[in-house]
């Protein structure tokens, strides 16, 4: 696999390359993620987009190193602030968590916990990672909840979960994974649980805060059109592996993987109302049993024998990068 | 709210939906006055809600988790009773009709559930799953049954030989197409479809909305669509109804309505969308909020907490629904002025 970015050896936050999370079940190994790489600077916003089972979770989990049995990272380097977190000791990891790497969850009300209060909660937060006076911590907490736009924040810090609204919620979760001010947060679907309108409030919040605090961010979503509105770059998975990567503009103005045009395509409010639409023709396939060569052949208008072997991520521009046989003919 | 003549194939009228609210006794009661009294809260599902669907028409209603889109779904069809109003279906009011009385129009109007894992019984075969309508009616037996079932199953695109699986075996998309071909069963004239694609993957929506809108073509379907999603409404309704707290606060034919949205939360919910169009997410309405509770509703217009144009008058004031210009109907104080001298009111 090529990765163009790579031939520089700048200071990048992130640099995922070669990784496999394979999961050994008793029906055999399914190969949630494998072969991925990609790399984020500081202030970079990038969507990691696919459809369920496209790996981009396990994707997540595997940078924080939280991949229970039966799964394994099988291979690879995460290479964060230059050092490889495969090779840190659990203890190393459980500092990094949350502290230098934290995670927005998709449903904030199960991440939270029901019988204690926002305000034990966020304080814990803080005091895991830093030593610090109950005082100061609880004012540190204000902050937080000040930050992400929650009103009377002193007086809510004694309320619990439940009396928080969907949103509010979030912005709860959102306090607690900035209260160590981390480089890097990944962010599960962190909206898909809330409306429209709470939505866009949520991740302008989410944008700003990542951008005024210089970290990074990985966005976990299957809403290619909210990864137009809030990211820098994109990148899609399909069945385990990343099939196409670059910057948002030039991957949603053309582009060029067959099932990033599918996606794009098929996405209602941009064809002729009232008509058929374009549509991506069967389903992603079971991990178990994926078909030979490259997995999205047998959905594909262009495959052909020359499908059969599987295709690399292949730079075909600057910054972007393909794994079809098809474009790179091209 | 008519533009045709014609009778509507269903007129919802003032439908009014109430639930109260379950709670222990020392909940229900507050010291209020020097003594304790009973309190009895309700949640304000649906208020007051005037629609007319009419033939071959897909009517959308849409907006945010809690706006009574589902409880006015639900009620239509009859899974609650209404607590006022009419559900008048071909001249009848079906709203109360209850048991055998009721039976000859349930056959008429169904419903597609959002999820496709939890509306089909795991433990039938699909062809019981799908001959349920046609065994409730009488409508087939035997061999004839079975017939039914193959035709419906390659009706909705799925093979005939599926009808002696169980619903495990298959994904979600095709567990809608069971549920879909159900909903078909007993030759519906309205199928009301709530949120059919929600709980899909996204590849997998496209299919299922080419196939609804492929059914309607074919079987001269009416469609109630219900759905957050602003995007597929646009694409597949010819008319919209935006709730917000059981309210409808706009009314209009789906294209002018998306192109120039006239109430400030269509506008706001609008402009919230993830688009294609625009790759860099502006909030040009002043985005802030979240719905409240329905339990207390907030009084004028129920809009007006979220509202970045609220004037005076909305604190104090409900607006009616009603013709700001033709064919597009709004409850909003904005376009008082604008008011059709024979703008036909919606809202007694």
């Amino acid at each position: 696999m090529s990765r163009p970015a790579d031939t520089h050896t700048d200071a990048k936050l992130l640099r995922v390359e070669h990784l496999k999370t394979h999961f050994f079940t008793r029906k055999g190994v399914v190969k949630a993620v494998d072969d991925v790489g990609f790399t984020l600077d500081r202030g970079q916003i990038m969507g990691l987009v696919g459809e369920s089972g496209a790996g981009k979770s396990i994707t997540g989990f595997s940078i924080l190193r939280l991949i229970d049995e039966p799964g394994r990272i099988v291979s690879g380097r995460i290479l964060f602030e230059g050092e490889n977190l495969l090779e840190k000791s659990e203890k190393e990891m459980y500092r990094i968590r949350g502290n230098r790497i934290a995670m927005v969850f998709q449903d904030p009300q199960t991440s939270l916990d029901p019988v204690f209060t926002i305000g034990y909660q966020i304080v814990e937060g803080i005091a895991a990672h830093r030593p610090m006076a109950r005082g100061e911590a609880r004012r540190r907490a204000v902050g937080l909840l000040q930050q992400v736009g929650i009103p009377s924040p002193d007086e809510r810090l004694s309320d619990y979960p439940h009396q928080f609204s969907g949103g509010m919620r979030q912005r709860v979760g959102i306090s607690i994974a900035m209260s160590a001010a981390p480089a890097l947060i990944i962010a599960d679907e962190p909206s898909t649980a809330l409306d429209v309108t709470v939505q866009a409030q949520v991740l302008t919040l989410m944008r700003k805060l990542v951008r005024e605090q210089d970290a990074a961010m990985i966005l976990i979503t299957h809403d290619i059109a909210l990864v137009g509105q809030f990211c820098d770059a994109i990148a899609v998975m399909y069945a385990g592996r990343m099939v196409e990567k670059g910057p948002k503009e030039a991957l949603i103005r053309t582009p060029l993987h067959p099932y990033t045009i599918g996606l794009i395509d098929s996405i209602p409010g941009r064809q002729a109302p009232r008509k058929r639409l374009r549509q991506i023709r069967g389903m992603m396939p079971n991990l178990l049993n994926l078909p030979p060569g490259c997995p999205f052949k047998p959905r594909c208008d262009r495959a052909d024998d020359g499908c059969h072997r599987q295709p690399d991520l292949v730079e075909v521009a600057p910054g972007r990068a393909v794994a079809c046989w098809k474009v790179e003919a091209s | 709210m008519n533009p045709s003549n014609a009778t509507p194939l269903l007129n919802v009228s003032d439908l009014t939906k109430h639930f109260p609210l379950q709670r222990g006794v020392f909940e229900k009661m507050a010291f209020r006055k020097g003594r304790f009294r009973w309190i009895s809260q309700t949640v304000h599902a649906v208020n007051g809600v005037n629609l007319d669907i009419h033939r071959g028409d897909t009517l959308a209603l849409v907006g945010e988790s809690g706006c009574g889109k589902s409880t006015l779904a639900k009620t239509i069809i009859g899974l609650y009773a209404p607590t006022s109003g009419q559900v008048i279906y071909n001249g009848q009011d079906i709203g109360r009709l209850a048991g055998a009385a009721r039976k000859p129009y349930q056959k008429k109007i169904q419903i597609i559930f959002q999820d496709p894992f939890s509306s089909i019984n795991p433990r039938k075969k699909v062809l019981d799953i799908i001959a349920q309508p046609i065994d409730v009616h009488g409508l087939a037996k035997g061999a004839a049954r079975s017939e039914r079932v193959a035709t419906l199953l390659e009706k909705v695109g799925l093979s005939a030989d599926y009808a002696q699986r169980y619903p495990h075996q298959f994904s979600g998309g095709q567990r809608q197409r069971i549920g879909i071909a159900r909903a078909l069963a007993s030759e519906p004239d309205l199928i009301i479809a709530d949120e059919p694609i929600s709980a899909l993957d996204v590849s997998i929506q496209a299919q299922i909305l080419n196939l609804m809108m492929d059914l309607q073509e074919a079987l001269g379907l009416t469609y109630l669509f219900v759905s957050h999603d602003l995007s597929v409404v646009r694409h597949i309704s010819n008319r919209v109804a935006v709730m917000y707290l059981g309210f409808i606060v706009e009314y209009g034919d789906t294209e002018a309505l998306f192109e120039d949205p006239k109430h400030p939360y269509t506008q706001m919910l609008f402009s919230a969308i993830p688009s294609l169009d625009t790759l860099e997410f502006q909030d040009q309405f002043g985005l802030k909020g979240e719905v409240p509770t329905p339990i207390q509703l907030p009084c004028g217009c129920v809009f007006h907490p979220r509202c970045p144009k609220v004037m005076d008058r909305c604190r104090v004031d409900h607006p009616m629904l009603r013709e700001i210009e033709t064919g597009r109907w709004a409850a909003c104080h904005l376009y008082d002025h604008q008011q059709r001298s024979n703008g036909r009111p919606m809202y007694r």
